[in-house]
């Protein structure tokens, strides 16, 4: 029999049974109402995605949320994430140094479709120029997630966002000299499809603001 | 007569007590009272022989603080070791009445009309007697300390001109590049970011003070693939930089990538005193970034 210790005397004398089977049923009512309103109202199916640490971690191990839409239940694997922006940074740094040396060799091995096409036709046009472009810059932030492609909704959903600034420059081709230059912004989104072990730039949205 | 006798007894007793007890001072100043007493702690006051002069008794080769008069003990009763105490007090103004003194406590006979100076110029006066000899108090003339000699320069200006050039904070250069990421084939531009010039310093020992000035000379740059080139800081984008580098191979096998150091050099000179500058060499240091260059390979890709 369960007991506790009065205090005079420290003397054991019994719990009130009857109290006890009351305040227990008090909660189960309780619990019993919890659970209806939660299922009355529609939060019930919510409590899968409740983040309760040790007990019920959520997003699970290897998941992250989708940045580009919140939902607690669109999930993205974080090693496909990080492979997807680790190629991102790769292709870009190669556009550039392609950008800079006027050559469109490496430009298929980082982008492909519409956007190697546009790649392409710069180079060209900067080549008929007699410059080439080069960039120094700083990314602020860099977001991978799923975010369809609003030119192929359906095939390419991988995407990055960068935020950032830098420097551009036009150099001419033949002396070197630096012809033009100015500081920017910018916002991109870049849509990447996986090619092979790879994944390469397929769209892109970009927004440049020039500071100077 | 007897009261020379009287007076010299004490004044022997007196040097006894200063070159034998280890005295220490308490507090020394204008009218106060300091107790000094043998076999307790404090600051010593080394005393040595005693001689005498005209006026009184001469304490002589003491030493004590800089700056100070060296003083028996500024004014107090002394302990002499044999029972008697003796009050030692410092002359104030150091005029004594030609009549001699007495009051029996030290204190001087109000008398303004006839006072001669106590003690001769660089030396202080003091009142020395016995707390229990009321009637005999002598006065004893101590040597001003002379300030220190300057102490002899144990450094060399060289030494003290390396000290100083030590002492020289390096300068915060960054080593940049451009393409961040470099490509086979295509000139890269590299160059310090930063401000390299390095502040004046100065060292001191005794009557030299060094003052260091260092110019900056050259870069050499190594580019991690066995190449160099001497140079300068070369030129920040968008500028073309003078330092430029054509990688041949990618740097695929290297974890970080190449190691880019620039070895940026200066030249000391250093002046001694405010004087003409004199060289004092080179000094140099090493500023390191990693480089990653990535190989221009066209390859077939499958197009979707």
């Amino acid at each position: 029999m369960e007991t506790t210790r009065s205090r005079r005397g420290n003397q054991p004398r019994p719990l009130g049974g009857r109290r006890f089977g009351l305040l227990l049923a008090l909660a189960a009512i309780l619990l019993v109402g919890i659970i209806g309103w939660l299922s009355l109202t529609g939060r019930l199916a919510g409590l899968q995605y409740a983040n309760v640490p040790i007990v019920h971690p959520y997003p699970p191990a290897g998941y992250v949320v989708n940045p580009f839409t919140g939902d607690a239940r669109d999930l993205v694997k974080a090693a496909d994430a990080q492979q997807v922006k680790s190629d991102l940074l790769r292709d870009g740094d190669l556009q550039l140094a392609a950008f800079a040396q006027g050559s469109t060799a490496v430009l298929p091995q980082t982008a492909t479709g519409n956007y190697l096409a546009k790649l392409n036709q710069t180079v060209a046009a900067n080549n008929a120029q007699g410059v080439v472009y080069r960039e120094q810059h700083h990314l602020d932030s860099v977001v991978v997630g799923r975010l369809p492609d609003p030119n192929a909704p359906t095939s390419i959903v991988w995407c990055v966002e960068e935020r950032g600034s830098g420097q551009s420059a036009y150099v001419s081709k033949s002396n070197g000299q630096t012809l033009s230059s100015y500081r920017f912004r910018s916002q991109a989104k870049f849509w990447l499809t996986r090619v092979g072990d790879r994944y390469l730039v397929a769209d892109a949205d970009v927004s440049v603001t020039r500071e100077s | 007569m007897r009261f020379r006798i009287v007076a010299a007894i004490l004044c022997a007793g007196a040097v006894v007590a200063f070159g034998v007890v280890p005295a220490y001072a308490e507090s020394i100043g204008n009218g106060s009272v300091t107790t000094v007493g043998p076999k307790t702690t404090g600051a010593t006051v080394s005393q040595g022989t005693a001689g005498f002069d005209g006026g009184g008794t001469q304490a002589a080769s003491e030493s004590k603080t800089n700056g100070q008069p060296s003083q028996p003990v500024g004014g107090g009763a002394v302990g002499s070791g044999d029972g008697s105490d003796l009050v030692v007090r410092q002359i104030p103004f150091n005029q004594v009445p030609i009549g001699g003194i007495d009051g029996g406590n030290g204190l001087i006979i109000n008398n303004p009309g006839a006072m001669r100076q106590a003690c001769p110029a660089g030396q202080t006066g003091f009142f020395v007697g016995s707390a229990n000899n009321n009637a005999a108090f002598q006065v004893v003339c101590v040597p001003n300390q002379a300030p220190a000699p300057p102490q002899a320069t144990t450094v060399s200006p060289l030494q003290l001109a390396e000290q100083a050039s030590a002492r020289q904070p390096w300068p915060n250069l960054l080593v940049s590049a451009n393409p961040g990421v470099g490509l086979t084939g295509l000139a890269s531009w590299f160059w310090c970011a930063g401000n390299a010039a390095m502040a004046d310093a100065s060292a001191s020992s005794g009557p030299l003070t060094v003052t260091v000035h260092a110019t900056m000379t050259d870069v050499t740059w190594r580019f991690g693939d066995g190449t160099a080139l001497s140079g300068d800081l070369g030129r920040a984008f968008p500028t073309p930089s003078d330092i430029q580098h054509v990688y041949e191979t990618d740097s695929a096998g290297l974890r970080q990538g190449y190691q880019l150091i620039a070895s940026v050099r200066w030249r000391v000179s250093f002046s001694v005193n405010g004087g003409p500058f004199s060289d004092l060499g080179l000094k140099t240091r090493d500023y390191l970034t990693s480089y990653l260059v990535r190989q221009l390979q066209p390859q077939a890709v499958s197009v979707p």
